[in-house]
């Protein structure tokens, strides 16, 4: 199984009023305001079902029963699966997968130090290492390759994700139906077929609303296609406290919940138990910057309010979190990180998208990923809880070893210890004597460090052959 | 004979502390000579526990039930060593936490990392009269006098110990650690080496026997 968190006792932010009257406003939202739906096809669909459709201005009206009995539609026992074995992540709602995320644009070159626009073997690099982190599950590539043609950009992601990862990829460039029939084609070589790529669908596609209230036309054909092939669609909603959502919190995710189910409806209307999950990002404009703050406590509270309502309905979630304005990876990225990931790991979410990137999702540092690790493990293990049984409890240890001894010799220790204690991998807990005698080094030093053993000691599985040829026909057509 | 020291070297390296003694026991029945037992088997054994310790192949716990399986065996092999004969050693050390304070751990975990490196460790336990350090020394003639603290308040007890220690014999040293003491600390009060973790001791230790 992919690497995850399993959750001993969920610490939600919703009451179970606060559920409930979430769900009514979204539901009022989709019967009386409606959603602006840009996709002819899809107005057909909603249509046919029994939805108050006005193909002038795109607005589609939700019944109410329409969009709950769709949402039970939803496929229960979702995976995502891995390209090989080792690596399938089942979102049962007990565990959570931590991703790489997302898209981002900027790349702090690891060998030159300094920023430049992202190219494909960073896309390469980041995959590669995020492929060895044993915090880490899903792999949504950290940034786009921009040394390429035009229009062949999700070719050369896909197929430098596949071939420097085994795990799962979740792709967000699929915003046409031609790039959907690359991108299946290329995925279908990696699997050995067609039938292969739907029996272990081992990537995913994200699909977005725009908020608010929102569903643009050609990015949703796209998901209409691709899901055809049994392909799970992560849709995003991403509505901005204040800017493009309600200030309120509450306001803002009731908001994006409606335009997740009105996105659900559609799916399964289309092709009912499509795997559908439940995504978002969901953090307020700063009001004196005008950016968006990634990393406020706020977006980690959505994200925990939002994975809940996803699992009142029984749809896996995939939410925000680890997410930072900051520049350098310094203790603003820290805390950022940590404030945004930390609620909703504990929460359950099914998975959080975030590591490695900093400025708010555009700059990928390869040494960030080894950081943002470390602290996935950490909250992880704050995530674990206490145990209480009678091993652990360790009555006969506790008895045996006496008044005043130690237990570092104890079988029982070394039985623990592994699994009880977090183990650092980049955190130094040395003395001052040692760490100097090493050299003083900072934490960015020893990511990096541990950064290159990566580069020196960690392989992946390769990939069919024919990926290079089929990526290179297709990059040679969409050239053209 | 051979495998018989083979396997304690092996026992030590696998943490066998539960079942090691019976080994011991079934070496000497076997007529295997107790000091090349000692120094093949258990000291080579934890000489190698001891290096992947530093390399940070292995952890604390690990190395901590490699010394406890050492113990048990040489708890059986030690009385039977001839008299006259000795276990050859890196150096001979006596540690202790001092006067007023029980804190143990740090100090048992240098006695530990001390022994896994072949020194000869005498460890006076915790809360040691100042005096007793004094009246050890003179007894045992060991190189290093090792005293942990974890006080502000029974710091100033290593300082009652190093000069009237050093009057007596220039030539013996002096190494101290434990939380609140630092570097700068050690050396006012004149001793000879500080180390701040169980590692850095083993090669404060080794520097001074030199």
């Amino acid at each position: 199984m992919a690497n995850s968190i399993p959750i001993r006792s969920r610490q939600e932010v919703l009451t179970k009023s606060g559920v409930q009257r979430i769900h009514y406003v979204a539901l009022d939202v989709l019967e009386k305001t409606g959603v602006a739906v840009h996709s002819e096809k899809a107005r057909k669909i909603l249509s046919a079902a029994g939805c108050d459709v006005d193909n002038k201005s795109a607005v589609v009206r939700f019944p109410p029963s329409l969009v709950e009995e769709c949402a039970r539609k939803n496929d229960r026992s979702v995976v995502f699966y891995g390209r090989t074995r080792k690596h399938d992540a089942r979102l049962d709602f007990d565990h959570v997968h931590i991703c790489s995320d997302g898209n981002g644009t900027e790349a702090f070159d690891f060998d030159a130090r300094v920023r430049r626009p992202s190219r494909k073997s960073d896309v390469a690099k980041s995959a590669f290492v995020a492929d060895a982190l044993k915090g880490h599950g899903i792999n949504w590539p950290n940034v786009t390759s921009q040394d390429v043609p035009q229009g062949t950009r999700h070719i050369h992601d896909l197929q430098a994700s596949l071939e420097n990862t085994e795990k799962h990829i979740t792709i967000a460039t699929n915003t046409t139906v031609w790039e959907v029939e690359d991108v299946l084609e290329l995925a279908s070589a990696a699997a050995g077929g067609e039938d292969e790529l739907r029996k272990r669908p081992f990537i995913s596609s994200i699909h977005t609303s725009f908020s608010p209230l929102q569903i643009e036309g050609e990015s949703l054909d796209a998901g209409l296609r691709i899901c055809e092939a049994g392909i799970p669609i992560c849709f995003y909603v991403m509505p901005g406290p204040g800017s493009t959502g309600p200030a309120t919190l509450a306001g803002s995710v009731a908001l994006a919940v409606a335009e997740a189910l009105a996105g659900n409806t559609i799916f399964q209307l289309h092709r009912p138990g499509t795997a559908f999950v439940f995504s978002c990002g969901i953090a307020n404009l700063d009001m004196k910057t005008s950016t968006r703050a990634g990393g406020g406590p706020e977006h980690g509270l959505t994200s925990a309010a939002y994975s809940q309502m996803a699992h009142h309905y029984g749809f896996p979630s995939l939410v925000g979190g680890f997410v930072t304005t900051a520049k350098e990876p310094d203790q603003q990225a820290a805390y950022e990180k940590f404030a945004s990931g930390v609620t909703p790991i504990l929460a359950g979410a099914d998975m959080i998208a975030g590591i490695g990137l900093l400025e708010d999702c555009r700059t990928i540092w390869l040494e960030q990923l080894v950081i943002d690790d470390e602290m996935s493990r950490i909250i992880g293990r704050m995530a674990k809880g206490i145990e209480v049984d009678d091993d652990t409890l360790a009555l006969d240890v506790i008895t045996k070893v006496g008044i005043g001894k130690d237990y570092l010799g104890n079988r029982h220790t070394m039985d623990h210890f592994r699994t009880e204690f977090f183990t650092p991998v980049v955190s130094d807990r040395s003395s001052y004597d040692t760490w100097t005698a090493k050299g003083s080094k900072t934490l960015l030093t020893r990511a990096g460090d541990d950064v290159k053993r990566i580069f020196r000691e960690h392989t992946v599985e390769p990939v069919r052959s024919e990926v290079g040829e089929v990526a290179q026909r297709l990059v040679r057509k969409r050239s053209k | 004979m051979e495998d018989a020291v083979a396997r304690l070297r092996n026992a030590v390296m696998n943490y066998e502390m539960e079942t090691i003694a019976d080994l011991a026991k079934q070496a000497l029945k076997d007529g295997v000579d107790p000091l090349v037992a000692i120094e093949k088997g258990l000291a080579e054994g934890i000489k190698t526990v001891g290096e992947r310790f530093g390399r940070g192949e292995i952890f604390l716990p690990e190395l901590v039930m490699g010394a406890e399986a050492m113990k048990a065996a040489l708890a059986v092999l030690e009385p039977a060593v001839p008299k006259g004969k000795h276990r050859s050693s890196a150096g001979k050390v006596i540690i202790g936490t001092v006067q007023d304070d029980i804190h143990e751990i740090g100090k048992n975990l240098v006695s530990t990392m001390l022994s896994s490196n072949g020194f000869e460790v005498v460890d006076l336990g915790v809360n040691v009269p100042s005096a007793d350090f004094l009246k050890k020394s003179d007894e045992l003639k060991p190189q290093i006098v090792a005293m942990s603290a974890l006080m502000t308040t029974t710091m100033p007890r290593m300082a009652e110990v190093i000069a009237p220690l050093k009057k007596k014999n220039k030539a013996i040293k002096v190494i101290v650690g434990g939380a609140p003491v630092t570097d700068t600390y050690a050396k006012e009060i004149g001793a000879d080496g500080y180390s701040g973790d169980a590692s850095s001791a083993v090669d404060q230790a080794k520097k001074l026997v030199r």
